[in-house]
């Protein structure tokens, strides 16, 4: 494509709009902002309990525990999917959790991603295991979805290969809405954006053999959220 | 394909003789409009987000090459190409230099409008090549060599049976036609396919201008495979498929899935700003952005241009009384419903089209319910004068009789009309009386008020009491 061909698709567009060609537009202040009234004045713990709300609407269950917790949790992950192998992120806040040493002594095959390996060879691990786990930047309470900020040891194909995802998050990072998640994005803009960042909610679903809901049909037919209580339990 | 008839009434004939078409279409919509208003209610104030909706397309149309150039600069500052098609030939050619260059064989496809309308899965396989199409809808319809019925849910014109028999033939050995087995197949097949092709190509639900990014939104997970396996990943956008930042993303989303579906939001969206970045193992090693025009700039500056706000949501055809009857392959287009019978004639001109902007009853309910507010009813109708003036129908009212009669003579149809009526009406009607009816009701209405339509005609009524009395019998 010459800069010329583009001029000359661009310039069109101008002519057809009967004006002289613009560039650097910004878009307005848009004064309306319907979303407000639907979490004003709702706090942190309102919007927990919506998030969690959301997702079992969307047959996700999500576990809360404190991070002493953490092994119960992935206990009962396990035991109800049967999930006999792993692949997870290379991120050091599931280290930080301990989660290696407890696939390890639970005698559960593992898979880091580690970004040194064969790619192929990966890949092919990643189609093969039961379960993928990876640490969530963000959870949207509105709509009970998690924000995966993908990119090296975060390797997008943990989300989505394995028949069972798990995303692990901190409930300090529960945000109201999209709105919180655009303005997070447009925050880190500067640093540069990840190739890819995935919104998730809820399993892969499909309607479209007699509108018949299915799970699973290309992407995770189940999904759990594992939400990391900051303190100790102070709620229950 | 599996010979659509030519002509409009042949279509529409063909259309009303398909049993399951006539059960699966009025199902469809009751089940996706019940979801769209659900959600409208949920929100509390939804003419408050179509506002401004309709403003943040308005805007980004009226500066379209502005923010194009944008886009463009920052696909390309993220390690991207960008190609700026004029013609569906341009885009098609486009994608065939770059799977020569790759020296593909394989191309994994997920859901695009847009490759429809410029029929790009024949000039591929023209050239040899093995295309798969991987939303669960579009795959079926590709075994059966059909096209899409409706914008959101291809595939519903076709039975179980139907797809157990499509996909036992793919399988080798009988499958049963039960749901789970069914996807599950489709998983196991679809996912080889996905690990062996050698290009991905993606539609392009929205483009943003700030971060040269797009987004494809999918409940199956599907385009995020298509994204993310093959080494190479085009995406094909309509040229106004795009918005300015993050900010205005998020309105135009939030009224994506919930128009579409009534969701509030899908099950995934994804935002992927160029190619792998170093240190990444998985996603494509190449990435190109194809801005198609194909028309869409000669409908700028005219009456028409409110149409390029379209999002592609399909509420439009949830609520048409029309569409309900005919469903999707009747209108013979890509597109179909009212937004079909607006941009169909416009893409491809009167000669052929000239029944799709009298195929319809002009009693609003797609412009209600637009969640960008495009007046779709005034669009049809401003396509009707055109035709007179243009010389493509001879007399407005006796063309528009001569359609719409037809689509409402036959008996087993009238019923459905009527029944229709009721719910189209519904957003009309204050207290059971319409006061104001557009289109073919205008003049009517400009002098006296029409009473809602009753919830039960009189046939209906009438075989319910013989019914009854039958029993009492």
């Amino acid at each position: 494509m010459t800069i010329k061909q583009r001029e000359e698709f661009l310039a069109r567009i101008a002519n057809r709009l009967g004006r002289p060609r613009r560039s650097g537009v910004m878009p307005p202040d848009w004064m309306v902002k319907p979303y407000v009234h639907l979490h004003a004045g709702l706090n942190q713990e309102t919007l927990i309990k919506q998030f969690i709300e959301n997702l079992r609407a969307l047959h996700t269950e999500v576990l809360r525990a404190s991070r002493g917790e953490l092994g119960k949790a992935l206990e009962r992950i396990v035991e109800d999917s049967a999930a006999r192998s792993v692949v997870y992120w290379n991120d050091e806040r599931l280290q930080k959790i301990g989660l290696d040493d407890w696939l390890t002594q639970r005698g559960i095959a593992h898979q880091v991603w580690d970004v040194l390996l064969d790619e192929q060879e990966l890949r092919h691990r990643a189609a093969g295991v039961d379960m993928g786990i990876a640490y969530a930047e963000l959870g949207l309470s509105e709509t009970g979805t998690v924000m995966l900020w993908n990119g090296g040891g975060r390797g997008r194909l943990v989300s989505l290969l394995p028949p069972v995802f798990v995303a692990v998050i901190s409930e300090n990072t529960i945000i109201p809405r999209l709105t919180e998640a655009m303005a997070y994005v447009r925050g880190k803009m500067s640093e540069g954006l990840p190739a890819c960042i995935n919104f998730i909610t809820g399993p892969s679903r499909t309607g479209d053999i007699e509108a018949d809901l299915a799970f699973g049909v290309h992407g995770p037919g189940k999904v759990y959220v594992i939400l990391l209580q900051e303190q100790e339990n102070i709620y229950e | 394909m599996s010979g659509q008839p030519i002509t409009f009434f042949g279509r529409v004939e063909k259309a009303l003789g398909d049993e399951q078409l006539r059960k699966a279409v009025p199902f469809t919509q009751d089940r996706l409009r019940a979801g769209r208003f659900q959600a409208a209610d949920e929100l509390g104030n939804i003419e408050e987000w179509r506002d401004l909706a309709a403003q943040i397309r308005a805007h980004t149309l009226e500066n379209l090459d502005s923010y194009l150039e944008q886009l463009a600069l920052n696909v390309e500052k993220n390690g991207g190409y960008v190609h700026f098609a004029s013609t569906a030939a341009d885009a098609v050619n486009h994608v065939l230099r770059i799977a020569q260059e790759k020296n593909a064989r394989s191309v994994v496809k997920s859901k695009s409008m847009v490759s429809e309308e410029i029929h790009l899965n024949k000039h591929l396989e023209a050239q040899g090549l093995r295309v798969i199409e991987s939303d669960l809808g579009e795959y079926i319809i590709q075994l059966a060599k059909e096209t899409p019925s409706h914008l959101i849910a291809p595939a519903i014109h076709k039975t179980r049976a139907q797809v157990a028999e499509l996909f036992s033939e793919v399988a080798g050995r009988a499958l049963s036609d039960e749901t789970e087995v069914l996807c599950q197949f489709a998983r196991e097949e679809l996912r080889r396919e996905f690990l062996e092709a050698d290009i991905g190509i993606s539609g392009c639900n929205f483009a943003v201008a700030e971060s040269g990014s797009i987004v494809l939104i999918s409940n199956e997970g599907n385009a995020r495979l298509t994204t993310t396996l093959p080494k190479v990943h085009i995406a094909i956008m309509g040229m106004e498929r795009l918005v300015p930042t993050w900010s205005e993303l998020d309105i135009v989303v939030s009224m994506l899935t919930r128009s579409a579906t009534g969701q509030k939001i899908s099950v995934y969206m994804t935002v992927m700003s160029g190619p792998r970045r170093r240190g990444d193992i998985d996603g494509p090693e190449e990435f190109h952005l194809i801005v198609l025009d194909n028309g869409r700039s000669d409908i700028l500056g005219t009456a028409y241009q409110e149409v390029l706000k379209c999002i592609r949501c399909g509420a439009c055809l949830n609520v048409c009384p029309v569409y309900r009857h005919i469903g999707g392959h009747a209108y013979g287009g890509v597109y179909s419903g009212p937004i079909g019978a607006v941009l169909t004639p416009l893409f491809e001109g009167y000669e052929e089209w000239k029944e799709l902007p009298y195929s319809s009853s002009l009693c609003g309910a797609c412009t209600e319910v637009c969640p960008v507010k495009i007046p779709l009813h005034d669009l049809l109708i401003e396509h009707r004068k055109d035709e007179v003036e243009q010389g493509h129908v001879s007399w407005q009212e006796k063309f528009a009789f001569k359609v719409f009669g037809y689509l409402t003579s036959h008996p087993s149809l009238y019923d459905k009309a009527v029944r229709t009526g009721h719910v189209a009406t519904g957003w009309l009607a204050k207290e059971g009386v319409i006061e104001k009816g557009p289109g073919l009701l205008a003049g009517w209405t400009s002098i006296r008020d029409l009473p809602r339509p009753a919830k039960q005609s009189f046939r209906e009524w009438w075989k319910q009491e013989k019914e009854g009395r039958g029993r009492d019998n």
